[in-house]
């Protein structure tokens, strides 16, 4: 990185960036660890100096939040967590070839809203950790648990996943080979929809995935992780590294 | 636990799960500064009001890009307020310089920006910390902050190099760092 565009990172931090340099400052900040941390430590010192210089914070009319709220209303939202036992599974539709997976990936776009996805490997405070939710869903005995296979090109590659009761999925171990931090893994969920395949993202899961949770909102009839640039797609034209597909 | 007691990171996690009181909760806390920062820059309430919306509900359909290990909710909400302010603030110059080339920075910036920011410090330990900045450094990070120019439009309107206000507002951003960690306002 050129010593240009470190310069530039106080800079960015105020978004006194032209456009023209705005990807370099980017595109340094995701490489380099230590720039990263320089730019969080002036953010947060902006955000104490702008507490620190509004007396008595205004108000928004209330008129922004009631504006707010009709806007959550007419979000579509997504039906009540179906997916919960392995027998729901194993009734669904039978996905036969890999290749239809990716194939049906160009509805994705439509249908984010079936799944959500926080990746919670840094959760803070007195919540449980990620490890604790996960080891309390592979404990479940209502949990779906499932193992994502190597495809061709990736041998060596596998990934596990667990759905808990409530529709709380994790990825709880891989043997993912670690990318390069412009690179990230993507989770994918195949979810039956009438007769239909749909292909969803359910998440970026990072160039060296721990363990991550999602939020499963339709009926699951499969998984796979493909490798895709940091910060992901909406629709993936990339092959799959590994693949869970429910055979019943 | 009611959404109240919740910590930030919490509440995050639970808009993920399309939670809307957390949502709301998470408005209660944090959508004053954010209406705040907005009307700063923006001057006009309408304006801030549309930016402070917009906030909530970016957070409402990408809590993902919220990542608690990268500091507080507030600062990461802050920051989104202030370049989505800045984006809205060059758009509206860019249509009064079309309108009214003459008067496009008089009608929407303040002629004594600094003056302004540091009459408004209520913190002694903030204050004290601007103030250890030296002139040209407390100049060019509160036009390029809070009026929302570019390093370069700085450089232009204080008739310095590019790169001299470029190293300013590091140096400055740096020092006031130093401090701010020094009096146990930021984390080190």
């Amino acid at each position: 990185m050129s010593d240009d565009v470190r310069d530039l990172i106080a800079a960015y931090a105020l978004d006194a960036v032209d456009r023209a340099d705005i990807s370099a400052v980017e595109s340094a900040v995701a490489d380099d660890a230590e720039l990263r941390n320089e730019l969080d430590g002036y953010r947060e010192t902006l955000a104490v100096l702008v507490d620190a210089t509004e007396p008595s914070p205004s108000t928004p009319s209330p008129r922004v939040w009631e504006a707010i709220d009709a806007e959550l209303a007419g979000t579509q939202r997504p039906p009540a967590p179906e997916i919960a036992t392995v027998s729901d599974i194993r009734s669904s539709r039978r996905w036969s070839r890999l290749g239809a997976i990716i194939s049906v990936a160009a509805v994705a776009v439509s249908l984010v809203l079936g799944l959500r996805v926080v990746d919670l490997q840094n959760q803070v405070d007195a919540d449980p950790t990620l490890e604790d939710l996960a080891s309390s869903a592979m404990n479940d005995p209502n949990a779906l648990i499932v193992d994502l296979v190597a495809q061709e090109g990736y041998e060596g590659a596998s990934a596990r996943i667990v759905v808990d009761d409530d529709g709380l999925g994790y990825v709880v171990s891989d043997t993912l080979e670690a990318l390069e931090s412009s690179r990230t893994y993507q989770l994918w969920a195949i979810v039956a929809d009438g007769g239909e395949s749909r292909v969803i993202s359910a998440g970026v899961l990072g160039p060296d995935p721990g363990i991550s949770q999602f939020q499963t909102q339709a009926a699951l009839a499969g998984f796979a992780i493909t490798e895709e640039i940091a910060g992901g797609v909406a629709v993936s034209e990339s092959p799959a590294v590994v693949v869970w597909l429910d055979e019943s | 636990m009611s959404a109240d007691d919740r910590s930030d990171a919490s509440l995050v996690v639970a808009v993920a799960r399309f939670d809307e009181a957390a949502l709301s909760e998470l408005y209660n806390r944090h959508g004053g500064p954010v209406f705040a920062l907005a009307r700063r820059l923006l001057r006009r309430r309408e304006l801030a009001e549309e930016v402070t919306q917009e906030i909530f509900m970016r957070l409402w359909t990408r809590p993902e890009r919220f990542d608690p290990e990268r500091g507080a909710l507030r600062t990461f909400l802050l920051s989104d307020t202030h370049g989505r302010s800045v984006d809205m603030l060059r758009s509206e110059l860019a249509r009064k310089a079309r309108e009214d080339k003459e008067g496009r920075l008089a009608a929407v910036r303040p002629p004594n920006l600094e003056g302004e920011v540091m009459s408004r410090v209520t913190s002694e330990a903030v204050r004290a910390a601007l103030a250890n900045l030296n002139d040209a450094e407390r100049s060019a990070i509160t036009l390029a902050y809070f009026g929302g120019f570019s390093y370069r439009e700085v450089a232009r309107r204080l008739d310095e190099p590019e790169g001299t206000i470029k190293s300013r507002i590091r140096t400055g951003m740096q020092r006031l760092r130093t401090e701010l960690v020094a009096s146990g306002l930021v984390s080190g």
